[in-house]
């Protein structure tokens, strides 16, 4: 993604006004995290997995 | 023996027994933080005329033998984080000075009922975002055993009035390493309990997800003690789990006998200088004649577990800031905007999506880091601690590779919602090691066990930065 749609999200849609030179800084660090996010969601995501998951996982404890 | 030098728990023993009132005791702590605590600049606010007011009424009640606390007439102070009605809280920041929080969070509440003495604010880097205990605002917080070096952080001024024995212990919050980098850093123990076994009712938030409030002290003994303290459900954070909380104090047997102690060779050791290996490895064998058997495991995809905590907390923590970000940019350090502001962009489905997946990858990391046994063992951090300079000097990319490096060990954990303990295990440059045990969730009273164990053979946490022994 170029800086310059980067920019629009965080300065249009976020209503954060923000720096060509910052939203350039954010970009590399947003673009890697996401693309790795991106793929395991691809590989490891099921249907029913929820955010609930690991409430459940806290609730086991120790088991 | 000075009565600084006494544990949390000597302290709380020699007060209930009528060896030392309150009043001594919180006036020596008062008298440091005002001397020790202006050179280490680990002071945000001192409460002396409460304290003191506090510590006679703590003396009159066991005068007249009433019942007392836990921490009866112990003097404590905290990080910047914790709100006190009527009391300011800047959290570190020029954004939130002056802001008076109108309630108390739940955990000094319940530090007050078991008769604590309140001393006062730490300092803390701005809103919890430094690793190092670097503020912009103001200023470093200093490390006891060399003001030239860094103190760790974000619970910087807790750990540093632990370590330089001005107070007998404080909490601290770990949103991915924050009690636990200033602990190693100092020399003092620091837990960051399971996600949700400490309400966070009245803390400033960072990452709701990942936020973790917990105690610093000298030793496993006292963290054990306030944690006992502040751990429970609260109707004021509906996060916080109803499961009860134990006897940590209880679970204390002096040994290791049956525990089996996990050590990943991958990704923890990818930085790890020699004199760090080497205090690792002599607490390993150390932990082995103590009863342990140490075995060596594997992690996943490390990589994907930071990257994921990373998401979480900067998402969750631009949530929060995203009007400041607008209105008042000029009131952040640049190194704050330039952490958080990553978190404006991802796409609200990345950010469910690594809440989805939590459950999965921490099963995953228990899989193959913890296996069987009872605790992973880590570095807490893999270099000796860096000089203030070598964080803030040069160019940007090299401080933020050596950032990055401080936090290799313990970003992670957050995520993965576990329990850990960091604890003292020898010096580098004369100044303090450290290592982590992890723990399945609620683990604590395994992992407190251990550090005990270790910390009855050993003495790296009793001992005092030549600044401290000052009379």
């Amino acid at each position: 993604m170029n800086t310059k749609t980067l920019g629009d999200i965080v300065n249009e849609f976020q209503h954060v006004p923000t720096p060509p030179e910052r939203v350039h800084r954010a970009a590399s660090v947003v673009e890697q995290t996401n693309e790795r996010i991106v793929r395991a969601s691809n590989s490891m995501l099921a249907f029913d997995d929820s955010p609930g998951d690991f409430l459940a996982l806290l609730a086991e404890g120790q088991r | 023996m000075a009565i600084e030098r006494l544990s949390l728990t000597e302290a709380a023993g020699a007060i209930a027994r009528g060896e030392v009132t309150a009043v001594a005791v919180t006036e020596r702590a008062v008298a440091r933080m005002k001397r020790i605590g202006q050179v280490l600049n680990c002071v945000v606010d001192l409460d002396q005329t409460e304290a003191l007011i506090a510590a006679a009424t703590a003396d009159k009640t066991r005068a007249e033998g009433k019942p007392l606390g836990l921490l009866h007439g112990v003097p404590l102070a905290h990080k910047d984080v914790f709100y006190r009605k009527g009391r300011p809280c800047a959290s570190g920041s020029k954004i939130r000075r002056g802001f008076v929080p109108e309630t108390t969070a739940t955990v000094l509440d319940r530090l007050d009922a078991a008769g604590a003495v309140n001393l006062g604010t730490l300092h803390m880097p701005e809103f919890a975002m430094s690793p190092t205990g670097y503020n912009e605002h103001y200023g470093h917080c200093r490390n006891p055993w060399n003001t030239e070096y860094v103190s760790g952080g974000s619970s910087s001024g807790s750990a540093a009035s632990v370590a330089a024995r001005l107070v007998y212990g404080s909490l601290g919050s770990d949103t991915g390493g924050s009690i636990r980098h200033p602990a190693a850093m100092c020399g003092v123990t620091g837990l960051k309990p399971t996600w949700s076994r400490v309400s966070l009712a009245g803390v400033m938030p960072l990452s709701w997800s990942l936020d973790c409030v917990g105690p610093i002290a000298r030793g496993a003994r006292d963290c054990a003690r306030l944690l006992k303290v502040i751990a429970g459900a609260d109707p004021s954070d509906p996060t916080a789990t109803t499961r009860s909380v134990p006897d940590y104090e209880g679970g204390l047997t002096g040994d290791c006998e049956g525990m089996r102690i996990a050590v990943p060779r991958t990704y923890y050791y990818d930085h790890v200088t020699r004199e760090v290996k080497q205090a690792l490895d002599e607490s390993l064998a150390t932990l082995r004649d103590c009863g342990a058997t140490v075995v060596e495991t594997a992690v996943p995809d490390m990589a994907l577990v930071n990257a994921m905590s990373h998401l979480v907390l900067t998402v969750e923590a631009a949530t929060i800031h995203r009007k400041w970000f607008a209105e008042r940019p000029g009131d952040y350090a640049d190194q704050v905007l330039a952490r958080l502001e990553p978190g404006l962009y991802y796409p609200a489905t990345r950010y469910a999506e690594a809440l989805a997946l939590r459950a999965k990858i921490t099963t995953a990391f228990l899989k193959a880091a913890l296996g069987d046994a009872h605790a992973i063992h880590l570095p807490a951090v893999s270099i000796p601690v860096p000089s203030i300079a070598e964080t803030t000097e040069g160019n940007p990319a090299s401080i933020a590779t050596k950032i990055g490096v401080i936090t290799h060990c313990t970003r992670g954990l957050n995520y993965l919602g576990l329990p850990v303990i960091s604890v003292p295990c020898g010096f580098a440059n004369g100044l303090p090691l450290a290592f982590q045990l992890v723990g399945k969730p609620f683990a604590e009273t395994t992992l407190l066990r251990i550090a005990d164990a270790f910390q009855r053979v050993t003495d790296f946490h009793r001992q005092l930065p030549i600044l401290a022994q000052e009379t």
